[in-house]
């Protein structure tokens, strides 16, 4: 249930119960009112009969509406009760009318036939029984026109309630809808989004507290990108400032003779500036570079990388795949992946090419053993399969992912009796004289 | 200027004395000359000295940035140039092929690679046969293969070897769209490492000195998708 209907149905309960209770009190007031004043006019009624009946001086005839009740005999009219307190109080009867007013006189309302009555009766000095009554009928009419209003204002105020509920829960719905379009704003990064609550209230110190966790949050996260700006820097300088010392290593070393002391030093020496090199083109792949769309031959530079640095592997491929892409950025995957399988695979390694719909496939599968635990960690930076064997740089998955990345490419790796890296590239533009194969029988 | 060219003499300005005297070494070794300068304007000097048959700049220098000094020397002189840069700085590549250089050699570098691509460059400059289909004209642009001299009107043009075998590689194809990594190959002699900028801009260079309007070229076209071709004429 929203939290408007929720509103609007308590308010509406409040308003209908206090309108009920309210009226109750109405009613039963104006209904011992209306009583009170029956009672009192026919007992005063009751009072006049008993004087003019005990008066020796006035004929003995009951006036008119009088009922006079014979002490040894029972008038069906009147309700027993009331009989039955004039006779069980004998005491009254000594005391003269006169002197207590009231307390001899009884009343009681009870129903003739269907109409309701007032009836009020005294016991007369002679024993005999005295009754006066009254139609209460045009009472008990206005009691329930009372109770009919009172009945409408109960459901009018339920309803105004309600409604005002609805508004109110309106006007606070929109305000609490406000601050949750903020978090989710916040949530979506977008960490300018501010509320500025006016007034006081609870939901505008929520606002204010929300405000304040967004400023918070905009702070922390400024501080951290600001972090991580200056670690990328500081890395990116490093490379930088590494690379004149390297370069110059790498042209001494070069110059060394052909001893095995100087082969180590000029083998590391290259490794070491490998490692500057793809650290400098990590740094590149994070600063949002763009592809250099070319259109050329996929299959043939597939065969050229391959007789560059692998020229063992076997390639199936066709005869021309003709694709628009960055061709040095393939080329440096599919370079990256032939050194991995060469360091880490063993043969025969089977390099394919083919086209599967809009995509150009590179699928490059080695008979080693394969990823195994690394896999989930292949192509994180320095993550390197078995630091004791290999010698590659720990970037070189990384490198093939990021470019991959920008080039539209996906790079999956997995294990099937080997490591098996394929790279799904879209735009493949036509294939010509294509041994008919599809991704399936690769899978 | 005294013009006393020596074939295999390269001008090598870089300021790291253990890159320059490394190289400097490593070039002499595979049978290269070599004269060196540490700063732009001593490599400026030194070129206007004596004109060697390359110049290897790098791109940081002291003084006259690598990128300046390659403009200084392609006011008055086509030899190639080569010009040393990091990979990771796009900008100065694409600033120093506008300059005018020919080729680049990204820093850290294994000196046979740097050697390697010496050696492209400077056979460029030498002359090559016309094979069968060639054309030896297009428009009033006319090549002479033997005499390595391009002439537009009858009147001699100063292209730099990379621009004129450029012009060459298209006038051999007539017709033909080659694509970039066509042209990488056979101009610069790249496998596929080559970079297609050198291409797209040593075609405007190209269509600069050739063309009546470089902006709407008639003799070097541009191939949608694919790379370049000389019109038929």
């Amino acid at each position: 249930m929203s939290l408007r209907l929720k509103l609007a149905l308590a308010i509406a309960t409040i308003a209908g119960l206090v309108a009920g209770v309210t009226g109750l009190v109405v009613y039963d007031r104006e209904k011992a009112d209306r009583l009170d004043r029956a009672r009192r006019s026919v007992a005063q009624t009751v009072r006049i009969y008993a004087e003019v009946l005990s008066d020796p001086n006035l004929a003995r005839t009951p006036p008119a509406g009088a009922i006079v009740e014979p002490a040894d005999s029972e008038n069906p009219q009147i309700p027993p009760d009331l009989r039955l307190q004039l006779t069980a109080n004998p005491e009254d009867a000594k005391a003269p009318p006169d002197k207590h007013p009231d307390s001899h006189v009884y009343s009681e309302i009870a129903s003739a036939s269907g109409i309701p009555i007032v009836i009020a009766g005294t016991r007369l000095p002679n024993g005999d029984r005295v009754y006066a009554s009254r139609s209460f009928l045009a009472d008990a009419n206005a009691l329930a026109d009372l109770r009919v209003a009172l009945v409408q204002v109960c459901i009018g105020g339920a309803l105004l309630g309600a409604m005002l509920g609805f508004a109110v829960s309106l006007l606070l719905g929109r305000r609490l809808r406000r601050q949750v379009t903020l978090a989710r704003r916040l949530a979506a990064g977008d960490l300018d989004a501010r509320l500025n609550p006016r007034g006081g209230d609870e939901i505008a110190q929520l606002g204010r507290a929300l405000d304040e966790m967004a400023e918070a949050l905009s702070r922390k996260l400024g501080e951290l990108d600001e972090a991580a700006e200056r670690e990328k820097r500081f890395s990116s300088d490093v490379a930088h400032e590494l690379r004149t010392p390297v370069t110059g290593l790498v042209a001494a070393a070069a110059l060394l003779d052909d001893s095995r002391a100087a082969g180590m030093v000029r083998e590391r020496a290259s490794a070491l500036a490998a490692l500057v090199e793809d650290l400098l083109e990590v740094m590149r792949l994070e600063s949002g570079e763009l592809p250099r769309l070319d259109p050329f031959d996929l299959a043939r530079l597939v065969r050229d990388v391959v007789h560059l640095r692998l020229p063992g592997a076997d390639v199936d491929a066709p005869q021309e795949l003709a694709v628009l892409n960055d061709s040095r950025r393939v080329e440096r995957i599919v370079a990256n992946l032939l050194d991995n399988a060469r360091r880490h695979g063993r043969p025969p390694v089977q390099v394919r090419v083919l086209a599967d719909g809009g995509d150009a496939l590179i699928v490059v599968r080695d008979h080693g053993d394969g990823f195994g635990g690394f896999l989930p960690h292949a192509g994180e930076r320095f993550a390197l399969a078995r630091p004791e064997r290999g010698g590659g740089t720990g970037l070189g998955l990384a490198i093939c992912r990021g470019q991959a990345r920008i080039i539209g490419a996906t790079l999956d790796l997995r294990d099937d009796g080997g490591a098996v890296a394929l790279l799904r590239m879209p735009s493949a533009v036509t294939a010509r004289p294509t041994p008919v194969q599809t991704a399936l029988e690769l899978a | 200027m005294v013009n006393e060219l020596r074939p295999n003499e390269i001008l090598l300005v870089e300021d790291d004395d253990v890159i320059r005297e490394a190289t400097a070494e490593s070039l002499r070794r595979d049978g290269f000359e070599v004269r060196m300068a540490g700063t732009g304007p001593d490599g400026l000097a030194a070129f206007r000295d004596r004109e060697p048959s390359l110049a290897i700049l790098d791109v940081m220098l002291p003084g006259l940035g690598g990128v300046e000094l390659c403009r200084e020397i392609r006011r008055d002189s086509q030899v190639p140039i080569v010009f040393l840069s990091a990979r990771t700085d796009a900008i100065d590549i694409v600033l120093g092929l506008e300059a005018g250089a020919d080729d680049y050699v990204t820093k850290p570098f294994e000196p046979a690679v740097l050697a390697a691509r010496v050696r492209a460059a400077l056979r460029r400059a030498r002359p090559a046969p016309m094979p069968d289909g060639g054309v030896d004209r297009v428009g009033p642009v006319a090549i002479d293969r033997a005499g390595h001299v391009v002439t537009k009107d009858s009147v001699p043009l100063a292209l730099t070897p990379t621009e004129y075998r450029l012009l060459a590689e298209l006038m051999d194809n007539p017709g033909v769209a080659l694509d970039r990594a066509a042209l990488l190959e056979r101009v610069w002699g790249y496998g596929w490492a080559g970079d297609s900028r050198l291409v797209d801009v040593h075609i405007q260079r190209l269509r600069a000195k050739i063309e009546d309007d470089p902006t709407n070229p008639e003799l070097v076209l541009t191939v949608r998708g694919v790379g370049y071709k000389l019109a038929r004429s």
